[in-house]
C-alpha cells in the first residue's frame, strides 16, 4: 500500500462539553502496558516479558479562553480531579465514520501560563479510567440538529462476551427554549436497521454536558448507529458521539 | 479572515494620533509625512487545529512610520514621539486601544520597533522613519 503521510491540521478534540479543536494545537495519546519481567534461569540468557496492566494518558495544548462550559478554561477547571468526563480524539475531520480514540478520563493536570507578550495557553493532562477504545465517529460535531432523527450506519463489529462497546456523548452547543436531547446507540444485524436494538440510552441533555457510557457484550450485531430525540421550542444542538469496542 | 480589513483597521486606529498626516492601509507611491502605512506581512497558518473554521492564523504586519524628507532633527523628534509606548502621540497605544480592530481580527500586539532613524526610499525619495511589527491573530 502506498504510504500517505498525515499532516495533523484538522484533529478534533472533544472533552466533556468542550470542542477544543479550534483552541488546540497539540495532542498526544499514550496508551501503555506494564512491562512485567518473567525471566527465569531457564530463559536462555534473555529477558522474558509479559504485559501487565494497561494504562492511557492523553495530553493537549490548548489556548486559554473562558466564558461558559463550551470554553477551555471553564471545562478544564471544572473537570480537574472530577474524573467523570469523556474524551474523544479524532485525527481527521470528525466526519461520520472517522477513526476516533475515546475513553473516560481523570484530568490530573491543568497548567496555564505564557511569557509576557505571548498568547495564554494551557497544557492539560488526562489519565484514562477505562480502556482507551479505538473506534469511529457515529455523529459529527458540525451538523446541527433541531428535530429528531437517526444517523448513518457504521460497521463497528460484534462485541464479544469479554468486551464492551464504549460510547461518548459530547453536547457542545445548545439553543432554544427548554431544549432536550436524548441520544441512543442502536445495533442491528445489517445496515438497513430494520429491527434495531437500543444498546445505550444517554440521559436527556438539556444543556452543555457530556456522558460516557458502555454496553457489555456479547452483541452479535455488527452495525451501529445513533438516534436522537429532540424537544423544546426551536431547539438546536451540536453534539458528537463516538464509539469503539475494547476489553471490558 | 480579511487581510485588507486588518490593514484598514490598523490605518484607522492611528488616524487621530497627534501629528499623523496620513494613515494608509498600504504604501502608495507618493506620501505626505508624517505618514503611517502598512508595508508588508508574513502569515503563519495552522496555529490551532482547523475544525470547522480556519484554525488560528498568525500574521505579522510591518507598518512604516515616515516623519520627514531626509534626515532631520524635527523628523527624529517626531519619530520618537510616535514610537513611545504610551501617550496621545503613541502609535502602539492607539493600535492597542481596540485589539480586534473593530472585529477584523481576534487580538493583536504591537510587538516591537525596527530600523528607527533609518532612511527609507519611497519613489526615489528618502524619508526618515521606522518599522513597527504588529502581530495579529485571526480565528475566523
Amino acid at each position: 500500500m502506498t504510504f500517505t503521510p498525515q499532516v495533523l491540521t484538522d484533529c478534533r478534540i472533544y472533552f466533556a462539553s468542550l470542542d477544543a479543536t479550534g483552541y488546540g494545537n497539540k495532542v498526544e495519546l499514550d496508551p501503555t502496558v506494564e512491562d512485567l519481567d518473567k525471566t527465569t534461569f531457564g530463559s536462555g540468557g534473555w529477558h522474558e516479558r509479559t504485559g501487565g496492566l494497561f494504562d492511557s494518558q492523553v495530553s493537549a495544548t490548548v489556548f486559554w479562553q473562558a466564558g461558559d462550559l463550551s470554553q477551555p478554561d471553564d471545562v478544564a477547571w471544572a473537570q480537574l480531579g472530577a474524573g467523570t468526563a469523556p474524551l474523544t480524539v479524532v485525527p481527521t475531520s470528525g466526519a461520520v465514520g472517522s477513526l476516533a480514540y475515546l475513553t473516560q478520563t481523570l484530568e490530573t493536570s491543568y497548567k496555564i501560563g505564557a511569557d509576557v507578550g505571548k498568547l495564554v495557553s494551557s497544557d492539560i493532562t488526562w489519565m484514562g479510567k477505562q480502556p482507551l477504545a479505538r473506534g469511529q465517529v457515529l455523529h459529527p460535531q458540525g451538523t446541527a440538529r433541531s428535530s429528531s432523527g437517526s444517523g448513518t450506519a457504521i460497521q463497528l463489529g460484534a462485541v464479544s462476551a469479554s468486551q464492551r462497546l464504549y460510547a461518548n456523548l459530547h453536547v457542545l452547543s445548545v439553543s432554544g427554549g427548554t431544549p432536550s436531547l436524548t441520544v441512543k446507540v442502536q445495533s442491528n444485524v445489517d445496515n438497513t436497521f430494520g429491527a434495531p436494538t437500543d444498546r445505550i440510552t444517554f440521559t436527556a441533555a438539556t444543556g452543555l454536558t457530556s456522558q460516557p457510557s458502555n454496553v457489555l457484550g456479547a452483541v452479535t450485531d455488527t452495525w451501529w448507529r445513533v438516534t436522537w430525540t429532540i424537544s423544546g421550542s426551536t431547539p438546536s444542538f451540536l453534539f458528537a458521539v463516538s464509539a469503539g469496542i475494547a476489553p471490558k | 479572515m480579511d487581510v485588507q480589513a486588518i490593514q484598514q483597521g490598523l490605518a484607522t486606529a492611528v488616524t487621530n494620533v497627534t501629528g499623523i498626516e496620513q494613515a494608509l492601509p498600504s504604501l502608495t507611491d507618493a506620501i505626505n509625512p508624517p505618514t503611517f502605512a502598512v508595508t508588508e506581512f508574513e502569515m503563519t497558518y495552522n496555529q490551532t487545529f482547523k475544525g470547522s473554521g480556519i484554525g488560528m492564523v498568525e500574521t505579522l504586519f510591518s507598518c512604516g512610520i515616515y516623519t520627514s524628507h531626509g534626515n532631520s532633527e524635527a523628523g527624529r523628534v517626531a519619530l520618537v514621539g510616535f514610537l513611545a509606548p504610551s501617550g496621545s502621540g503613541s502609535l502602539k497605544a492607539a493600535i492597542e486601544t481596540d485589539r480586534t480592530l473593530g472585529g477584523a481580527c481576534a487580538t493583536l500586539l504591537v510587538e516591537r520597533v525596527r530600523g528607527a532613524y533609518r532612511l527609507y526610499t519611497i519613489s526615489s525619495i528618502d524619508y526618515l522613519g521606522a518599522i513597527l511589527d504588529v502581530r495579529v491573530w485571526s480565528t475566523s
